[in-house]
């Protein structure tokens, strides 16, 4: 295998299973997290440049998730918390298993510092809470 | 009468102690300073004090102002200047001896002085002519005398007859406490009877008492006997005592002052002394709990005691109450918001809310202050019941990361930790944070050790929980990056693109089985 195809599996990987936290009780549901990251972008369904510190002046911030295990469209929130204050929730319907469900929010000098992510269904189950910080 | 009865029934017991407190304290200080020189410039000090009292109450301003200014240049133009008297006088040998004792000198009289240094001399083989004048002048019989006029003191006695001194052959002439004359010659006496041992010294005393009622003192060289001579006889005399006795005899008539009377007249000093601290005392008593009432409104913020252990407070509302005082004018002038207070008990509140009355049980004011009124009379308290609650560990950063690096992943550890804290402040608390980590250093992959910022600050780590937490980052380096017309790496998506490509050439395999 070619190194280079080496490397980029390892970056999807990691890209994938990131930060996935409280992922562990998907069972009461046939709903199931796939994947979910912060991204600097998402581009053609894919995260660009997974992490867990973003610099402010990239502007734009995403959240990426990927679930499967749904027949029949559903909504789930991506709740955005700054310094663990509720900052925005998004709701976003899940259609496809093949499209991920992504966030994002716009970025200002205010907005430094630890935030989370909370991935939930409509009854509150958290699927996963994703951990970053927005720095200079 | 009747008024002054009344009068003196307002006056507490506790008032009579101030008084007798403050007058004897008054009064120790000026029997421990009054012979110090810092005591004259206390004085002073007083007296500028009432003096810009005056010119304040007669609206001079400039005037008590600068009274002010002196007065406090003069306090410590006193620790300054006075500092070596006044460590003289407060380094006593006991507790006692400053509270009660008297630092009064002990008075030497001048006969004890002559007497022992006479003594001193006779020990020492030191020849000696001392003359003691009586009523009679004898200004006629003696002769060659240099003026001297200095105290009498025992190391001067002897340093006037010490050997190979000018002056050490001659006479001293004494008149009181008084060195009149030294190097004086005295008429020789002629009598034939005289014992052979008998020198010049001898002769010169007794032609000297022939002559006069005059008292001579002569100290043998060659023996170190001391002997007298007075009226036209001369005898030995035994030790300082007797010495002592007869200078004191031949003063006598003409003694200033009694030791006794100055005892007696020291007493009366001291007497009068506190009396005069008792009067002081009591009028400036008077003058600060007898004078106008007025009345005074303060904001005392409220002290709570006796908080349950397991409950802690949450809210309280009001924080602070207006207390109205009345009392001497002089009293609340001076009167500062740190010494009033008022103080709730907690000792029987809830969980909760709770309502608590601000009585004049809650309130406590210096003597002399008296309550007028509480605004408001009730204070709501919220207390909270402590709880331990596991909350996730977050590592915050701060400062820019190189762009051509990404933090791919931070693992923290442990990454949950039990605090204690109360109820409704856990509540909404999920995530506590370490101390912001600074990113511009971090060049790869590594950990760190940071303390945990524990906000609000009534939240506590539970027993046995570390206060640090270990960090650790994984650095990853940024592909290159070429943007295409959206902002997006050309050759970021172009590799993965690829990858997509050999990854279902992969699958296709398993798919077509």
């Amino acid at each position: 295998m070619p190194k280079s195809i080496c490397k980029n599996i390892a970056l999807i990987s990691i890209g994938i299973l990131l930060n996935i936290s409280n992922s562990g009780s998907f069972a009461a549901s046939s709903l199931h997290l796939s994947s979910a990251a912060m991204c600097e972008r998402v581009y053609n369904n894919q995260c660009v440049a997974p992490s867990v510190v973003f610099s402010v002046a990239k502007r734009q911030i995403f959240c990426y998730t990927k679930f499967d295990g749904f027949v029949k469209p559903i909504a789930i929130y991506h709740r955005w918390y700054h310094r663990g204050e509720l900052s925005t929730q998004i709701r976003i319907k899940l259609d496809k298993p093949a499209k991920p469900a992504v966030s994002a929010i716009q970025l200002r000098e205010t907005d430094k510092g630890p935030w989370q992510v909370e991935v939930v269904d409509i009854t509150g189950k958290v699927y996963a809470v994703l951990r970053f910080s927005i720095t200079d | 009468m009747r008024a002054l009865f009344v009068f003196l029934k307002t006056i507490r017991w506790q008032d009579v102690i101030d008084i007798l407190i403050n007058s004897y304290i008054l009064f120790r200080i000026y029997v421990l300073f009054h012979q110090t020189s810092a005591f004259r410039v206390i004085i002073g000090i007083a007296i500028l004090w009432v003096a810009q009292k005056v010119a304040i109450s007669l609206g001079l301003v400039i005037t008590s102002w600068v009274l002010q200014a002196i007065i406090a240049v003069a306090a410590i133009i006193i620790i300054v200047v006075f500092r070596n008297e006044l460590r003289t006088v407060l380094q006593v040998h006991n507790l006692r001896s400053f509270l009660w004792g008297s630092p009064a000198r002990t008075i030497e009289t001048p006969e004890e002085i002559i007497a022992k240094a006479v003594t001193q001399m006779g020990k020492k083989r030191i020849g000696a002519l001392l003359v003691f004048p009586g009523r009679e002048d004898i200004a006629e019989l003696v002769h060659g005398g240099i003026p001297w006029n200095g105290k009498v003191s025992q190391e001067m006695i002897i340093s006037i007859f010490w050997p190979n001194n000018p002056v050490h052959d001659g006479a001293i002439i004494i008149d009181g406490d008084i060195i009149k004359e030294v190097g004086v010659l005295l008429p020789l006496s002629q009598r034939p009877d005289l014992p052979t041992f008998y020198g010049t010294r001898h002769r010169a005393a007794l032609g000297l008492a022939e002559r006069s009622d005059a008292l001579v003192i002569v100290v043998s060289e060659e023996r170190g006997r001391i002997s007298i001579a007075k009226n036209g006889d001369i005898r030995a005399v035994p030790g300082a005592d007797e010495i002592k006795e007869e200078l004191h005899a031949h003063s006598k008539p003409f003694a200033q002052e009694e030791p006794e009377s100055y005892k007696r007249r020291a007493t009366l000093k001291t007497v009068l002394a506190g009396f005069a601290s008792l009067v002081i005392i009591t009028s400036i008593w008077f003058g600060f709990t007898r004078s106008k009432d007025v009345i005074m409104s303060l904001d005392v913020p409220i002290e709570f005691v006796n908080r349950p252990q397991d409950l802690e407070i949450l809210d309280a509302r009001p924080t602070q109450v207006r207390v109205h005082v009345s009392g001497a004018s002089a009293l609340l002038r001076t009167l500062r918001p740190q010494q009033v207070s008022v103080q709730v008990d907690l000792s029987q509140a809830t969980e909760g809310r709770n309502v608590l009355a601000i009585t004049q049980d809650n309130v406590y004011l210096p003597p002399g202050v008296l309550l007028n009124r509480i605004e408001p009379h009730f204070i709501e308290v919220i207390l909270d019941r402590l709880i331990v609650k596991e909350v996730t560990v977050q590592a915050d950063w701060e400062g820019h990361l190189d762009d051509n690096l990404l933090m791919s992943k931070v693992e923290v550890f442990p990454s949950k930790i039990s605090i204690i804290g109360g109820k409704s402040i856990l509540k909404d608390i999920k995530t506590i944070y370490t101390i912001p980590i600074r990113l511009d250093t971090i060049k790869s992959s590594g950990e760190v050790t940071v303390p945990l910022i524990l906000a609000p600050a009534s939240i506590k780590l539970a027993p046995g929980m570390p206060e640090k937490v270990k960090v650790k980052y994984t650095i990853t380096k940024r592909t290159s990056q070429v943007l295409d017309k959206k902002g997006f790496n050309v050759n970021h998506w172009k590799e993965k693109t690829e990858l997509k490509r050999s990854y279902n050439k992969m699958l296709q395999p398993e798919i077509a089985l």
